[in-house]
């Protein structure tokens, strides 16, 4: 017997045996769809967020429609209070909470900056993180903007706030 | 003919024997649930080395730099002189980023000519990456917030607290709900270690019906005993499995460990019932393969990819409709589900009532493996009459 004619032996008893062949084979196949499944969407969006609006102005609106329009959160609804945001995320209803102090437009306005709290689920980190970036990219161009339009009414160029700070990138 | 105790006793005296069972029963998984335990015992990375390239080696850039290291997540204490050297040493992976400090950076600041900091991390590893961004980003803002105060004192804003307000009009808290250091142990041990679980009890439940197999013939057993068989098996499997998983969710939220909010009843409940679930699985998957290789290839195939479709690393919301249902067929996504939600929410029983009708649906397979028994008894019994 040579060495040829073992190998070809060996091959035939490998694809006699089928529960081998499922193992290497439709293990390999199987695993390679099943595996990459649940990432298939690669990045997770629009988490689901109920906000306390305790201001009902409209700056506190706008910062509402401009983290519901950020990819990464989708405000599904308000709440009347604290307790009832809780409940909701407990219910895993949603997946974080949002609340607008009363009084934030005046603060913002009197240049008081006030404070918005935002809350995530932190025992799943990934969305923990994707409610932060969202919230925290739309309260950072609202600031921008607070910025921007307090300068041009107190007679600034708005170019010069644009380039008053170190830039990060 | 053996009564069931006597059944049950011949079921530890197989265990006794079968040293592989043994062993997949006792003291790999409890192995395993240490050595997973011990890699992430640090919890909280704190202090990833992060390099800096300062081209200013101003007051102002040694002071940025020292708001880079007074975050928690980063350490800023490797310096290279170059960019190449730097992005070489980000290669070999022995740093995480790369700060590059530009020159004039003092300056240009003093001029308000806005200058760039540029910071690479290595986003390969997600998390890692995550952590290094953000505390980049956090005590870079700090930073600019000072400098932006200072120039709105400069430019005769008198209050230091008026002054912040110009700068950031809108201040953010954020908390981490239920983990509230952002504890990495607390977020994957205690995912993957029932994970890991559900691969031994299903693949226990199998190894226990080959030991049979082995011995005095399945088939003979079956006939003879029926479901009674079965229950048998299925009393000691679930002692020694409901015994594993009190200790090791112990060790995680007992006494000094982390924290546990909701009621112990209804997290063992569930945790029980997964075990039924799991330990049903593994009989079906026999009775029906009738074949120790195919059956356990089957159950690797099933159980392996577990903590991928768990949720707990990329949310179920967020995974498509296929993904989702192969997730609903694994009685461990639903346990950790239950488990999330008792030890951080500490939800009452209505919160958790899907899961646990979800688990309880998947006590399925352990009626068809008994029905399959239940049958293979009296086509027996009849012929045997004929």
């Amino acid at each position: 017997m040579t060495f040829l004619q073992l190998i070809i032996d060996e091959f035939r008893a490998f694809l006699k045996n089928p529960s081998v062949v499922f193992v290497v084979i439709g293990g390999v196949v199987i695993y390679s769809l099943l595996y990459p499944l649940p990432y298939a969407e690669e990045l997770p969006r629009e988490q689901k967020v109920i906000v306390v609006d305790n201001d009902n102005s409209t700056l506190s609106r706008e910062l509402i429609r401009m983290i519901d329009a950020t990819p990464q959160v989708d405000v599904i609804g308000h709440a009347i209070s604290h307790r009832e945001a809780k409940d909701a995320v407990l219910d895993r209803d949603a997946e974080g909470i949002i609340e607008i102090p009363g009084k934030f437009y005046r603060d913002v306005v009197t240049g008081k900056s006030p404070v918005i709290s935002i809350a995530g689920d932190a025992s799943y980190f990934l969305v923990y993180g994707t409610v932060l970036e969202g919230a925290m990219g739309a309260s950072g161009t609202l600031g921008a903007s607070v910025k921007v339009s307090r300068d041009v009414l107190q007679g600034e160029l708005s170019q010069w706030q644009s380039n008053n700070t170190m830039q990060y990138g | 003919m053996l009564n069931f105790r006597e059944m049950v006793a011949r079921e530890w005296q197989l265990i006794a024997k079968d040293k592989w069972l043994q062993a997949a029963l006792l003291w790999l998984p409890g192995f395993l649930f240490l050595l997973v335990a011990w890699i992430f015992s640090a919890g909280i990375a704190t202090g990833l080395p992060v390099g800096v390239v300062d081209h200013d080696g101003s007051t102002l850039s040694n002071k940025l730099i020292h708001f880079y290291d007074a975050a928690p997540a980063i350490s800023t204490n490797t310096r290279f002189s170059s960019e190449e050297a730097a992005f070489d040493a980000l290669r070999n992976g022995s740093i995480y980023a790369v700060i590059v400090i530009p020159e004039n950076l003092l300056s240009d600041t003093y001029k308000g000519l806005s200058p760039r900091v540029s910071a690479f991390y290595n986003s390969q590893y997600i998390l890692v990456g995550k952590l290094v961004h953000s505390a980049i980003l956090g005590a870079h803002s700090t930073f600019n917030a000072g400098v932006e105060v200072k120039n709105l004192m400069a430019h005769g804003k008198p209050v230091t607290l008026q002054a912040a307000a110009l700068a950031v009009p809108v201040r953010i808290q954020m908390t981490p709900l239920f983990n509230l250091n952002l504890n990495y142990a607390q977020f994957l041990v205690s995912a993957i270690i029932p994970a890991m679980w559900q691969i031994f009890i299903v693949a226990t439940a199998v190894m226990s019906l080959v030991a049979t197999d082995r011995e005095g013939r399945l088939t003979e057993n079956v006939s003879f005993y029926g479901p009674k068989l079965l229950y048998a098996k299925l009393s000691v499997l679930f002692c020694i499995q409901a015994l594993t998983g009190a200790a090791f969710l112990t060790a995680m939220f007992g006494k000094g460990g982390w924290a546990m909010n909701g009621s112990w009843i209804t997290l063992l409940t569930g945790q029980w019932l997964m075990i039924i679930a799991c330990i049903g699985i593994g009989f079906l998957f026999y009775l029906v393969f009738k074949d120790a290789t195919r059956a356990l290839s089957f159950v690797a195939g099933f159980t392996a990819p577990a903590f991928a479709f768990m949720g707990v690393t990329f949310p179920a919301s967020d995974m498509l409709w296929l993904a989702k249902s192969w997730r609903a067929l694994l009685p461990v996504s639903h346990y950790v589900e239950i488990q999330i939600s008792e030890t951080a929410y500490g939800t009452s029983f209505l919160h958790i009532a899907g899961p646990l009708l979800a688990l309880s649906a998947l006590c399925l397979p352990m009626l068809a493996s008994i029905y399959i028994c239940h049958k293979q008894q009296t086509r027996s019994a009849e012929e045997a009459s004929i």
